[in-house]
């Protein structure tokens, strides 16, 4: 289900000005498979926790639309609360289980070490630490410009630049037995 | 700059070859209501100061265009279609006005 750019408006507009949940609703149904994609690839597969994320992603969408300016696309700010719901999980489950009295930040675990213990380049993206997946997952699943992505991560767009240099220099490995499939 | 285009063709291949694999999140019809479910119960619409103040504005403008228009059609005798026009359109700016503001304190009490 696809609505373009005024039909979003007209639905933001009648979320805000008369609390239509009808209207709301049908943001949900427009973007919920995509959202939901984009939480199974954070979270590695697992269905209930990205559904979960999803829900709370909604709901902070709903509370908070009217703070969301004209020009800024619903779209990427959606995919910002739900991105900022994943980090927060994160931390949230790196805290109960840590010892440490310090909350960790979420460490960029990836090297430049060429993935090869990928089958697919899906298990291989798996393998990416957070940030990386989550700017693969937007630029390759989601078609999303550096730009976009970087609103979404919060990252400047070099780096946003560098993290995917680096996952297609990470891919290519796997890449190279497709070429012969 | 050829470098480029290679960059693109394997963008383009990697990202045909994800969503191909892409893991397809379990059929929820359910999701969306669900997802409605959890939103806070609505909150009865209340009426600012500045709604107040812009309905007694489109009120006394509604009234003087009413009166107007008339005293024009009483005093000329003439019934055009345009002073019926914006005699109809006085009266709509007042009565949607007067809805606006009244229904939401209607619910309230």
């Amino acid at each position: 289900m696809t609505i373009n750019r005024f039909q979003e408006l007209a639905l933001i507009t009648r979320c805000v000005a008369a609390d239509d949940r009808n209207a709301f609703g049908q943001l949900v149904g427009v973007y919920s498979e995509s959202l939901r994609r984009f939480l199974l690839g954070l979270t590695k597969g697992d269905a209930a926790l990205a559904d979960d994320l999803a829900q709370e992603t909604f709901l902070k969408a709903y509370l908070s639309i009217r703070s969301l300016e004209g020009v800024t696309r619903f779209r990427t700010w959606l995919f910002r609360i739900a991105y900022n719901e994943f980090v927060n999980n994160l931390r949230r489950k790196r805290k109960i289980d840590t010892t440490d009295e310090e909350c960790p930040d979420i460490p960029d675990e990836s090297s430049d070490e060429p993935l090869i213990s990928a089958d697919t380049l899906t298990e291989a993206i798996m393998q990416l630490s957070e940030t990386q997946r989550a700017v693969v997952q937007l630029f390759y699943y989601e078609d999303f410009p550096i730009a976009r992505i970087s609103a979404v991560t919060s990252l400047p767009q070099a780096t946003v630049r560098s993290h995917l240099f680096r996952a297609r220099n990470r891919l290519a490995t796997i890449l190279e037995k497709y070429r012969y499939q | 700059m050829k470098n480029d285009k290679t960059i693109q063709d394997t963008d383009r291949r990697i990202a045909s070859i994800l969503r191909s694999e892409a893991p397809v999140p379990p059929s929820k019809d359910w999701f969306t209501r669900k997802t409605l479910n959890r939103l806070p119960d609505r909150q009865p619409r209340t009426v600012s100061l500045s709604e107040v103040v812009a309905f007694f504005i489109v009120l006394a403008v509604s009234v003087t265009v009413v009166i107007r228009q008339t005293k024009e059609m009483l005093s000329s005798g003439d019934l055009t279609a345009s002073n019926t026009a914006i005699l109809m359109s006085g009266l709509a700016m007042a009565i949607c006005a007067t809805l606006y503001i009244s229904v939401p304190l209607l619910k309230k009490w």
